[in-house]
């Protein structure tokens, strides 16, 4: 075994790796200018998981196009880094690296889901970086440190606000829950099931599926065996809109109740005909001025409906600015600010934060009619909570 | 010149060379069951995500820092390689090749399934690594992480070179003139793959008091996959080999970037090429292409 | 009400799909000894390629699904060549992470010329629900499970009848001795990966038209599953295939509705990692040579 020409190509290896990161490294270094303010966003740029990090991305921008537009703040401009994780754990821990350091960010929005977002925010606490959590929704991310907060709401909530329209709005009694294997599909599931159980109804099924499943006929058979009066669903429309059919298909015709991951219109496309009538979580009201604008907005720029994902992006960049705008830009500054806003208005409705820096907002729910949403009630976060 | 060598350094750079050194330390510890004894296995983030599991689950229960778990979970993960190891006895190949694929995607589904390791939310709040009670930062996890991938080379090394190297070797190349020559060539092929399950462990528990939290989506097909590109890339059975795979391939992805939505395609096409050009990885073409 | 019979329904339509993908796979391990993990990125491309043809360009469905399955033939005949022929004869593990690597392209590659999103897939057979009792069957089952099977009736025809299919058998028994029977293994390789492929082309529509959604994603777990059927059945024999397709199908079925939809892939594998250590070459195989 002759190895002498490992380490030496190793360290050429090395060597090269380190030159070219270097040149990267010193990027976009704009001298003798008013320095703009910079924003990381992370999320998954590419892979499975793209539509959602890229819409995310966009509605921050669109927040960021719009401030600019109308003078910036104190006269500086904001402007965004993003960085691709792919979702995965690991490199959200880099992509948040390589935004504070290479592209100098003062402030980060996660645009990512639970897992990239979760081992981040140790690394933004420790880096004293205030961060907006988009849309990732697992209990623990927010516990890291004073310098997380969070502009969407918990599972448990949603799974509240499911529960009460299953048994007020669906007066069902019989409630059959399938829920997507995950922590945002368990925690609106569980906190679905305690609720309709402490509200008077019976859960006679509740079991989670996987992600990527395609073929739900013997969940469906199984659903139907039980006999429910009202279905809810906790998952995402790339399975749901197969479930959905499925269900209907073998003669399930209860009433459904789903969570947010259904509020895209790419979810009425893959279920078709059998999505009409659906109630709907979604954090937005419908009808809301706000809401409208920055739909058309978005769509103008990116040819279709913003969903939850994107008005979320959208409303992280605008608390953050917000928190700037009341605290300066500085890290400490925008931290002070977070902590001072109350009945902030966003496209999602009114925002404020919890002392745990979780989201306090109402839950909205729309309608499938006619192949599309359509705002139908607004539950005040007192009755969710 | 400080601003540039505190980005060449910094942070960004540092977590690079802290996934560099983890991904050395797996495919290091995979080469030699894949590389040395020959038994293919695409299985391996199962034990980095027993050893993951186990720091994470030892925290939870004792709450034991790192310095407890990087040994318990690595003698962990080598007591599940014993295990995981024995089909190695009954199917060889490509048949192994699925069995561990196998073992792989059932060791990631019992920890999204299971109770204990807390299903799909997985294991929260792992401590960071303190020494003399300091919590690290960065640079503690990179200079930990270069140690532990040196640690893992050096017992490769001395492995390959003393008496159970030879007969890995000799189990890889001919199994049965291994057997006939005295050689135990069931003790070795299980005692190869414990061993490489016992420095996947310790990456395992490295990982886990390094993203804090313990989750099943680091440890899919996907991760051992990528394991095995490292060593396949860099040169199977070489002692450097997974030193050079885990560099580029850790690397490539961060300077290709600008390619954006092309960037995972381009990574596709790169293992395709180079298996088509270099089946022996690029040490191993070094090494051929030198006249002897 | 029992609600069994409708379980072993669902499970043999399922079964059927992995049948059509695995005998591309069972064929190509047969006689060439190649892992193709790839085979699932084909099975994306034809559901995502009939998608276009169908509701982009228009194309009558008999044409559409013709021009994938030609499609899909070409592409694999294009592996062969270009990607698995200059390795043959290498270490297994050389060709499986080529094999892995193309797939991974394909995947990614699909992601930019479609997207990431699942699509509804243009649904051109109206769909009929018959109930039979407490069993609810639709037309897709049916023409499913009947394509499938007559398709396994027709290979079989062509595998114990014609040349080609007495060659590939040859192969499949002893490739040395084949090739000294005068038997090409380059014809023979294209030949093989052509026909895989485009039975692994139709499978994606077919499940695009059952299932109603095509995405990118869809080739890799059910590529793997379909390589599981492989093993268990036995390596390079079509009856095996078959049998390991459908146990694989109807296991999946009744985990899901006996045990629970969570553990069902884990109980799957666990499975095959059983059968291999029970009967290492499978249950109807025969312990292969290497060649």
């Amino acid at each position: 075994m002759r190895n002498w020409r490992g380490p030496r190509l190793m360290l050429a290896a090395v060597a090269a790796a380190s030159v070219t990161l270097l040149v990267s490294a010193t990027g976009p270094m704009a001298l003798g200018q008013v320095p703009d303010v910079r924003v990381g966003v992370f999320g998954p740029l590419t892979g499975p998981a793209a539509a959602d990090g890229n819409g995310c991305l966009w509605g921050a921008q669109l927040a960021v196009e719009q401030t600019n537009a109308k003078g910036g703040i104190d006269g500086r401009k904001i402007s965004v880094a993003s960085a691709d994780d792919q979702a995965i754990p690991a490199e959200g821990i880099t992509a948040v690296q390589r935004l504070l350091t290479r592209d100098r960010a003062t402030s980060l929005i996660s645009c990512s889901y639970s897992g990239a977002t979760r081992s981040a925010a140790p690394f933004a606490q420790s880096a004293k970086a205030p961060m907006v959590v988009s849309y990732a929704v697992h209990p623990e991310i927010t516990r890291a440190g004073n310098y997380i907060w969070r502009v969407f709401s918990v599972g448990a909530i949603q799974g509240n606000a499911m529960a009460v329209m299953a048994r007020e709005d669906g007066k069902g009694t019989r409630a059959a829950i399938l829920w997507v294997k995950n922590d945002y599909g368990e925690s609106i599931g569980t906190a679905a099931a305690a609720r309709f159980a402490q509200l008077g109804g019976q859960v006679v099924f509740n079991e989670p599926f996987q992600i990527g499943d395609k073929d739900f006929t013997t969940m469906a058979t199984k659903a139907r065996a039980a006999n429910p009066d009202v279905i809810m669903i906790a998952g995402y429309y790339a399975e749901a809109g197969l479930l959905v059919p499925q269900l209907r298909r073998l003669g399930l015709n209860a009433p459904i109740y789903a969570s947010d991951g259904m509020s895209a219109p790419k979810f009425i496309e893959l279920a078709g005909q059998t999505a009409e009538g659906m109630v709907v979580s979604a954090s937005t009201d419908l009808n809301s001025p706000l809401f409208k604008a920055f739909a058309r907005e978005f769509q103008a720029r990116h040819r279709y409906i913003p969903d939850s994902v994107a008005s979320h992006g959208h409303d992280a960049m605008l608390v953050l600015i917000e928190a700037m705008r009341r605290g300066g830009t500085t890290p400490e500054g925008i931290l002070k600010g977070l902590g001072m806003i109350d009945k902030f208005t966003g496209v999602n409705g009114t925002i404020a934060f919890t002392p745990a820096r979780e989201v306090i907002t109402e839950q909205s729910f729309w309608k499938i009619s006619g192949g599309q949403f359509v705002q139908y009630k607004l539950l005040p976060y007192d009755k969710v909570k | 010149m400080t601003a540039l060598l505190d980005l060449m350094f910094g942070p960004y750079a540092l977590t690079l060379l802290i996934l560099v050194s983890v991904n050395t330390t797996l495919a290091a510890s995979l080469n030699l069951i894949t590389g040395y004894a020959g038994q293919v296995s695409i299985g391996h983030a199962a034990f980095y995500a027993i050893g993951a599991y186990a720091a994470g689950l030892l925290f939870k229960t004792f709450g034991w820092g790192f310095w407890l778990t990087l040994p318990s979970a690595a003698l962990m993960s080598f007591a599940a390689g014993l295990v995981i190891g024995a089909p190695s006895l009954r199917v060889e190949h490509d048949f192994l090749a699925i069995v561990t694929l196998g073992l792989g995607l059932v060791v990631q589904g019992l920890a999204l399934n299971l109770e204990f390791t807390g299903g799909p939310y997985g294991i929260a709040g792992v401590p960071r690594i303190s020494a003399f009670g300091r919590e690290f930062g960065l640079w503690g996890y990179a200079a930990t992480g270069v140690a532990l991938a040196a640690v893992t080379l050096l017992v490769v090394y001395r492995i390959t070179r003393a008496r159970p190297g030879t007969a890995l070797m000799a189990v890889r190349e001919d199994p049965l003139a291994a057997e006939v020559i005295g050689i135990n060539t069931s003790r070795y092929k299980i005692l190869a793959f414990a061993t490489g399950a016992l420095f996947a462990g310790a990456a395992g528990s490295l990982y886990a008091h390094y993203a804090t939290f313990v989750g099943h989506d680091s440890f899919g097909l996907g991760t051992s996959i990528a394991i095995m590109s490292m060593v396949v890339v860099g040169g199977l059975g070489r002692l450097w080999g997974p030193v050079v795979g885990a560099v580029l391939l850790t690397l490539i992805p961060e300077l290709i970037r600008f390619t954006a939505a092309y960037r995972m395609f381009l990574y596709g096409l790169l293992l395709v090429v180079t298996m088509r050009y270099m089946p022996q990885g690029l040490l191993g073409a070094l090494a051929q292409r030198k006249p002897r | 009400m029992s609600v069994l019979p409708q379980h072993l329904l669902n499970g043999l339509a399922v079964g059927s799909l992995y049948a059509l993908l695995a005998i591309g796979l069972s064929l190509t391990y047969g006689v060439l000894r190649i892992i193709n993990i790839a085979h699932g990125g084909v099975y994306m491309i034809g559901g995502m390629l009939a998608l276009t043809l169908l509701a982009v360009m228009r194309l009558p469905p008999l044409i559409a699904v013709t021009l994938t399955i030609l499609a899909c033939a070409g592409l694999g005949v294009v592996f062969e060549r270009f990607a698995y022929r200059p390795l043959r004869g290498a270490n297994v593990i050389v060709t499986l992470i080529s094999s892995l690597g193309l797939l991974l392209a394909m995947e990614n590659l699909a992601r930019v010329i479609w997207g990431p999103l699942p699509q509804p897939f243009p649904q051109f057979l109206p769909l009929h629900i018959y109930r039979a009792g407490p069993v609810v069957v639709t037309n897709l089952q049916v023409l499913v499970i009947a394509l499938t099977l007559v398709l396994m009736a027709g290979l079989q025809w062509v595998l114990r009848k014609t040349t080609l299919g007495l060659a590939t058998l040859a192969a499949v028994q002893n490739a040395r001795g084949a090739r000294l029977l005068g038997i090409n293994i380059d014809v023979l390789a294209m030949a093989i990966f052509a026909v895989g492929s485009g039975l692994a082309g139709l499978a994606g529509v077919l499940e695009g038209l059952y299932l109603t959604s095509v995405d990118p994603s869809m080739g890799q777990m059910f590529g793997l599953k379909a390589f599981a059927a492989v093993v268990i059945g036995g390596m390079g024999s079509v009856a095996g295939t078959f049998l390991g397709a459908y146990l694989i199908g109807l296991l999946e079925a009744l985990v899901a509705a006996y045990v629970s939809a969570g553990l069902r892939d884990v109980i799957t594998f666990a499975l095959l990692v059983l059968t291999l250590m029970v009967r290492p070459s499978g249950l109807l195989g025969r312990r292969v040579d290497r060649a």
